[in-house]
């Protein structure tokens, strides 16, 4: 790389520092990283972020349990069904709530549903910042289907405001179940497509290939976790690990990839998404009829105790404290958020990499802002 | 997990009280190295609970908390205990080792007046940011690193907005009979 | 770096100085057509801050295509754009590079507030980092409510942004332009 140019030939370069973003095109939302580049590769790398800090922790303290699960909704605004599950379950812990079976699963469905979506910006953003954007209008075609059918359940497509203390909020409407088997064929032949044209691309495979390995230690160190962590060959999933709702009921694979490369990390979601397939397959077909709601009081006083509640969200491991002083407010929320913690490793793996290297790097990190700053 | 008791044998000055392991601030670095030298640990979370007076930390909790819900998956609910106006610092480890993973709960005790304890990002690189998070948003010091600035917050912010203490600085530009209300009651 | 509250008195944008060298109804024809064209490519800049730029997104992907009215071209650079897209939370950390970036687009400019929180601050109004709205900043023209607003509802709010080009003088978009 560099012996294009040498000393000998009399030309001094200078570092100069970048600032990347925090207005750059709105895949990864207000994330800036101060650069020290020397001409295209980055010398060091700084997260700056804070950019969407919304004081959502303060903001539980003023209101009451069940008045802030839409708040958290918008941590995580790429897969917003994870948080409000995180947030229900950490409540049904404080208040010792039996969740009836039948809405345990339509948790795991609409949550699975999340995912694939999720998976599917991730998919889509990445190849869109390499600047090819065909692909990425073939997986939000294939998100929209996932949305229509989440739309048909909660009732909106983003921002869902599904989950409840002891339960979900609606039942599956009439004719769903079918429809959504036909969606699920569609996204993956529509997800099939999409690999044919970008996993086995030279331009793809070239940018991301070898590209920013993190080692399995490495990634314990840091904190990674989610599909960053099992893409750099550590079997760990929460789902699986440490079954929580009804996923010990569920036969499916947990996806590793041993490099740790950029390609690993995209390619890891792809499989993933399979994956959730084949637990919503399993899902749909053994849905128990019953009650969706355990009964909560309306003005609710948990007991003064404290709950940690972790699940494997889009991201990672999601996770909330929930602190209760015996009345109606939470006393302190705290949230510990995935992506805040992958980011740890940028300024570790950024030095070396290119300009356009770094943008692959952070977009396979798959972090989302919302969830960063909180 | 592994036995709680049998990690707390191996962190000097450790005592476990309803399944956290209590340390003292002071070592609370001796203590996590000891954790990480028995391997197989993740930092990945590190959180703060202001505790201001006696009084916001009520000393009766049913015994119902206390027990596990059917379903649950990680850790089981933390009674609240009697405890004088205090920080808690949490650190939680996830044990990726045995089977039946699950997380351990470090919790150190600090002072109300100058929260003050070591820092642990020189043993986990994942404490780096969850440290500055921490200080940041409650004002705990962590002595021993460099120098860091705000991390969430713009970087002229006064005041540490988690603290029970905290006045929005909004509330003098934009009054409103609400925040007054909420205020009173405790939040924002 | 000091921002000024915007207030009622707040100098109007997007009438800007006169852009051909000719006077009178000569100025108004050419300006007209020109305004013609401006409506049929309204080119945001890329300002997704939250949730509502997700939505921003698929309102530019194939079911919704922002493309069928000229306005898919999202340019990075403000200096490109004539249409400033503020969708998501508006934070104090963020409010000086909004109105930075709000300085180098070129005139005529517009400002769409998209959501709530752009609009008033949201459900995040009385946080303690939240900006309450994105017009204590910026002028803003046309505001898209919702959290998040319906990739349709965005379309429609940018479609009556075009609707105060084709009649500049108009002072309030009626509901079905």
């Amino acid at each position: 790389m560099g012996d294009f140019i040498t000393e000998a030939d009399g030309l001094e370069t200078q570092e100069f520092i970048l600032n990347l973003g925090p207005q750059h095109p709105s895949t990864h939302g207000v994330y800036r990283a101060r650069l020290v580049m020397d001409g295209e590769i980055v010398v060091s790398a700084e997260n700056k972020i804070g950019y969407l800090h919304r004081g959502m922790e303060k903001i539980a303290e003023g209101i009451t349990y069940a008045q802030f699960t839409p708040y958290t909704t918008r941590f995580d605004y790429v897969s917003g069904a994870m948080q409000p599950w995180a947030w229900c379950i950490a409540l049904e812990k404080l208040g010792n709530t039996a969740v009836p079976e039948r809405a345990e699963y339509l948790r795991v469905i609409v949550g699975e549903f999340q995912r694939i979506a999720s998976h599917l910006v991730m998919l889509g953003s990445m190849v869109l910042d390499f600047g090819a954007i065909t692909p990425w209008t073939y997986v939000f075609n294939a998100r929209e289907e996932v949305l229509d059918l989440l739309e048909a359940v909660t009732g909106s497509r983003l921002l869902i405001n599904y989950f409840v203390n002891g339960g979900v909020n609606a039942d599956l409407p009439e004719g769903w179940i079918p429809k959504a088997e036909k969606a699920l064929d569609s996204v993956l032949k529509r997800l099939d497509d999409f690999d044919r044209m970008v996993s086995g691309n030279e331009i793809f495979v070239g940018r991301t290939k070898g590209i920013a390995i993190v080692t399995g230690p490495e990634a314990i160190e840091y904190g990674i976790t989610g599909a960053s962590l099992r893409a750099s060959g550590l079997k760990f999933d929460l789902r699986k690990d440490s079954p929580y709702s009804v996923y010990d009921r569920f036969d499916f694979e947990v996806q590793t990839l041993p490099t740790g490369d950029n390609f690993d990390r995209y390619m890891l979601r792809l499989l993933e998404i399979r994956e959730c397939a084949k637990l919503l397959r399993q899902a749909m077909k053994t849905i128990p009829a019953g009650d969706i709601r355990a009964k909560v009081a309306k003005v609710w006083r948990p007991a003064a105790a404290e709950a940690y509640a972790a699940i494997e969200a889009a991201r990672g491991i999601m996770g909330y404290q929930v602190v209760s002083d015996g009345s109606t407010k939470p006393y302190r929320v705290h949230m510990r958020s995935p992506s805040f913690c992958n980011i740890g490793i940028i300024p570790a793996k950024a030095p070396g990499l290119t300009l356009q290297d770094f943008i692959s790097f952070i977009a396979s990190l798959d972090f989302v802002l919302g969830d960063i700053d909180r | 997990m592994r036995d709680i008791a049998l990690l707390a044998a191996a962190v000097p000055g450790a005592e476990v009280k309803e399944g956290v392991l209590f340390v003292q601030a002071r070592s609370v670095v001796t203590a996590l190295e000891a954790l990480k030298k028995l391997g197989g640990f993740m930092l990945f979370d590190i959180s703060a609970v202001d505790r201001p007076s006696a009084a916001a930390s009520p000393s009766n909790a049913p015994a119902s908390a206390a027990s596990t819900p059917p379903a649950a998956a990680a850790s089981t609910t933390i009674p609240a205990q009697p405890a004088p106006a205090c920080f808690e610092l949490s650190y939680r480890l996830m044990d990726m080792k045995e089977d039946a993973k699950d997380f351990l709960t470090v919790r150190a005790i600090l002072d109300h007046e100058a929260p003050a304890v070591p820092s642990v990002a020189g043993v986990w690189k994942s404490a780096d940011v969850l440290e500055r998070e921490v200080w940041d948003l409650m004002g705990i010091e962590f002595t021993g690193r460099g120098p860091f600035g705000r991390i969430l917050l713009k970087d002229d912010f006064v005041g540490h907005p988690l603290r029970k203490d905290f006045i929005s600085p909004k509330r003098e530009r934009f009054p409103s009979p609400s925040w007054d209300r909420k205020a009173a009651e405790g939040g924002l | 770096m000091e921002l000024t509250e915007m207030g009622p008195g707040a100098p109007a944008h997007g009438s800007a100085e006169p852009t051909t060298i000719f006077k009178g109804k000569l100025h108004n024809g050419i300006e007209s057509i020109l305004d013609f064209c401006r409506g049929n490519s309204l080119w945001p800049v890329t300002f997704g801050l939250a949730c509502c730029a997700i939505e921003m997104m698929t309102a530019g992907s194939a079911r919704y295509d922002l493309s069928r009215f000229g306005f898919e071209v999202f340019r990075p650079s403000p200096r490109q754009a004539d249409l400033m897209i503020v969708a998501g939370t508006v934070t104090e950390k963020m409010a000086p590079l909004l109105k930075t970036i709000y300085d180098q687009m070129p005139e005529p400019k517009y400002v769409l507030a998209m959501g709530g929180c752009a609009a008033c601050g949201g459900p995040f109004a009385d946080s303690y980092s939240v900006v309450q709205g994105v017009d204590t900043i910026v002028p803003v023209d046309v505001y898209v409510p919702g959290c998040p607003p319906r990739p349709e509802a965005l379309i429609d709010g940018i479609l009556k942004v075009r609707a105060l080009l084709r009649d500049r003088k108009l002072k309030e978009v009626p509901f079905n332009a």
